[in-house]
């Protein structure tokens, strides 16, 4: 477009200017999409691809690999510690991602409409969103310690035979996890949908009122489709962040006891990262790239078809 | 304007196709041959310590600054680096083209595996031939006979305990196993908790039972084997040492499986915990006003019949075999295994550990220090701790099993045929 003329060059020389600028403008646009495409080949493709072809391999990373075709993955499935992990993935998922999509809507719409002193409560519900997660899995270790703030509560109120020591028993231990988990990332789905109420154009709702619509016809009819696009990037990093979640686990249970809150993430890392049996830790990566890509790839679909007979 | 007619899948699985490729190329698994011998040389020499304690850094330089005094050709410096990350990248160190000289390490499996594959230097040159004992002397050798390893200072493990509570709860030591239950049984009838153990963020600890379990039961040529592989852990002499360790289980403190070792050891310290199985460290980490309090007894006697194992985990130094500076490295392996460095070492430094060559003298002896030196000499053999005789996926099986077997154990058979499926997946057979 920038090359396009204006009107009929009168003179040779503004031509020739208009033309060189034209290439400036090309070799420009050509860098802003080579330079960003080679760092990104160099340092997320490039290992990515390493990575699938570690897990087809056996390799302590000192020895030359040893190529042993799908053999790391067929094991997966006589792994007890696999199975235990990517069944608590999917409970994480579900638990985690619901009740933070569920969580983080209900908060929104409580504290959308303008009000004295909302920003504080919307401060407070998104404070723990800025806390490192290492911070946040102290406070929460305290809380869940033997003589700690839960078990303290339970006693005061006569329930001591509740006491236990929730990050040490393999039946609490994921539940106590996903706790903190959510604090964190309710306040953050909450935001998200605070700026995804914004666009709901409160007009329609005026207009159903009159209509005579309930307040849940409105909610249900009214402001649920409008936030359809909220929605996925919602689902997106809800995903996401279901599936990289690591770092509260890691911090206060690292996957113990005994591999009862182990996630495919802390599984992944353990074998991998600490042990030395980088074949089958790369297998696990793929395998969690896969499962994610794969969940949002199927939600994306039939989000788009829905849009496309709606 | 006519467009080449790429499409954007055709693009992609193009781009793809080309990273496969290379991918194939294992460029990411490739290792660099080792130096020639004719290469460049450097007078720089790099150790890497994984010492993170302010008295262990200061003693490392202390090492630095003494050598260098003799040998001013070369020019040292000291990296330190914290112990978990230090011991994820020595792999990936020992293999880099240009490597730390010398770095930190221990005796056991994981550096003779390392020698297996050429990534150490020789140190025979560097070892002396007198001042270290024959056990030491055959820590330090790899199968093919040379010295890879220069051992400067050992701790040892046992159950400890502070003399004054011991005295307050009017108890002794005991020696056997059936006087160590009565101790516990005693304790507990006068409501003191009688062994810690923090599982929370040190699991590992479990090791420490199951060791010297399985040493006083089936002795330490058995245990060897096991952990290398050539006997099972379905074995019934390894549900013996469970159903051993099972006598114990009633007087473990209950809160431990949420503390972390921090918290337990700050516990057994109050006396809340009466005894803590463990290494030397445990003591250090007390305020100074209480490391005179704090003793030890030699774990339980089993088996009368069984030659007595300790575990004395064995530091030092190791080379690497690609160093641009190998006479400089080796020049420092041999000063290290001197006598004096050695005591430099542990007088700089404040901890409770004795020196590896029999000729140097602990520059403070402590009571304590001397019954643990006792014990070690005067023991038949001598065993690293479970990780150093196998290696950290094998550890990473024994905590999953030993864990869940304080939980539940009554499902020992099934646990030990975890442990022995675990076992086998992580040796990749």
């Amino acid at each position: 477009m920038a090359a396009v003329p204006k009107a009929v060059p009168t003179r040779a020389g503004t031509l020739s200017k208009g033309a060189r600028r034209g290439s400036r403008d090309a070799v420009v646009l050509l860098a802003f999409v080579l330079i960003p495409f080679t760092l990104e080949m160099l340092w997320t493709f490039w290992p990515a691809l390493n990575s699938v072809y570690i897990s087809l391999t056996r390799w302590d990373g000192i020895a030359p690999p040893e190529f042993v075709g799908l053999d790391n993955y067929t094991r997966m499935w006589s792994d007890e510690t696999f199975r235990l992990a990517l069944r608590n993935t999917v409970l994480w998922l579900v638990l985690f991602g619901g009740l933070s999509v569920l969580g983080g809507l209900g908060l929104a719409l409580l504290l959308d409409k303008p009000r004295k002193g909302i920003g504080v409560y919307r401060a407070i519900f998104f404070l723990p969103v800025v806390f490192s997660m290492v911070v946040t899995a102290l406070v929460w270790r305290m809380i869940f310690q033997p003589e700690g703030v839960v078990n303290g509560i339970l006693s005061a109120v006569g329930l001591e035979d509740q006491a236990r020591i929730w990050l040490g028993e393999p039946e609490t231990a994921l539940y106590a996890l996903i706790v903190p988990a959510l604090w964190r990332q309710i306040g953050y789905i909450m935001v998200l949908f605070l700026a995804g109420l914004k666009t709901v154009d409160p007009l329609l709702h005026e207009a159903a009122k009159v209509d005579g619509a309930t307040a849940f016809e409105r909610f249900r009819h009214v402001t649920l489709p409008q936030l359809r696009p909220i929605t996925t990037v919602v689902l997106a990093v809800t995903v996401i962040d279901a599936l990289r979640s690591f770092d509260i686990v890691w911090a206060l249970t690292k996957g113990g006891p005994y591999h009862s809150s182990e996630l495919l993430s802390t599984y992944q890392f353990s074998t991998g990262l600490l042990g030395s049996q980088l074949g089958y830790g790369s297998a696990l990566a793929v395998v969690i790239f896969l499962l994610t890509v794969g969940t949002i790839v199927v939600y994306l679909v039939r989000s788009l078809r829905d849009e496309e007979t709606a | 304007m006519s467009h080449p007619i790429v499409s954007r899948r055709g693009f992609l699985a193009g781009v793809g196709a080309l990273g496969v490729a290379s991918a194939l190329s294992a460029c990411a698994t490739s290792t660099p041959s080792p130096a020639a011998g004719s290469g460049a040389k450097s007078t720089a020499l790099q150790l890497k310590s994984r010492e993170t304690s302010d008295g262990g850094r200061k003693a490392m330089q202390a090492l630095l600054d003494e050598f260098v005094k003799v040998n001013p050709q070369y020019k040292p410096t000291l990296n330190t680096m914290e112990p978990a990350a230090f011991q994820q990248q020595i792999r990936a160190d020992l293999t880099l083209a240009t490597p730390p000289d010398v770095l930190t390490w221990f005796a056991g499996e994981i550096a003779s595996n390392f020698a297996k594959q050429d990534l150490l230097l020789d140190a025979t040159s560097a070892f002396p031939a007198d001042g270290y004992s024959k056990q030491f002397a055959d820590l330090s050798t790899d199968a093919s006979g040379k010295k890879i390893f220069v051992p400067t200072n050992y701790y040892w493990w046992g159950m400890f305990y502070r003399t004054s509570q011991f005295e307050k709860w009017d108890v002794a030591e005991p020696k056997t196993w059936d006087e160590f239950i009565a101790l516990c049984k005693t304790l507990k009838g006068k409501g003191v908790s009688p062994i810690a153990l923090p599982l929370a963020d040190s699991a590992w600890l479990t090791a420490s039972w199951f060791d010297y379990l399985n040493l006083r039961i089936n002795g330490a040529t058995f245990h060897r084997a096991l952990l290398a592989g050539q006997e099972s852990y379905t074995d019934p002499r390894v549900a013996k040492v469970l159903d051993t360790w099972r006598e114990v289980l009633p007087y473990l403190d209950p809160a431990g499986k949420g503390l972390a070792f921090q918290e337990g050891s700050a516990k057994w310290q109050q006396g809340k915990d009466a005894m803590f199985l463990a290494g030397t460290f445990l003591g250090d980490a007390t305020p100074a006003d209480v490391k005179a309090d704090v003793n030890f007894f030699q774990f339980p006697i089993i088996d009368a019949a069984v030659p007595v194992a300790e575990e004395a985990p064995l530091d030092g130094f190791i080379a690497s075999a690609r160093t641009a500076n190998p006479e400089g490295a080796a020049a420092f392996l041999k000063y290290v295994a001197t006598p004096q460095a050695q005591e430099l070492y542990l007088k700089t430094s404040g901890s409770t550990l004795i020196p590896a060559n029999s000729n140097a003298k602990s520059p403070v002896s402590t009571p304590l220090l001397e019954k643990g030196r006792a014990m070690v000499a005067s023991a038949a053999d001598v065993t690293q701790f479970f990780n150093r005789d196998s290696n950290d996926d094998q550890l990473n099986a024994l905590t999953t099993a030993l864990v869940r077997f304080i939980d539940k154990p009554a499902e020992a058979g099934d646990i030990l045929k975890q442990w022995q499926s675990d076992s086998a997946k992580a040796r990749g057979n």
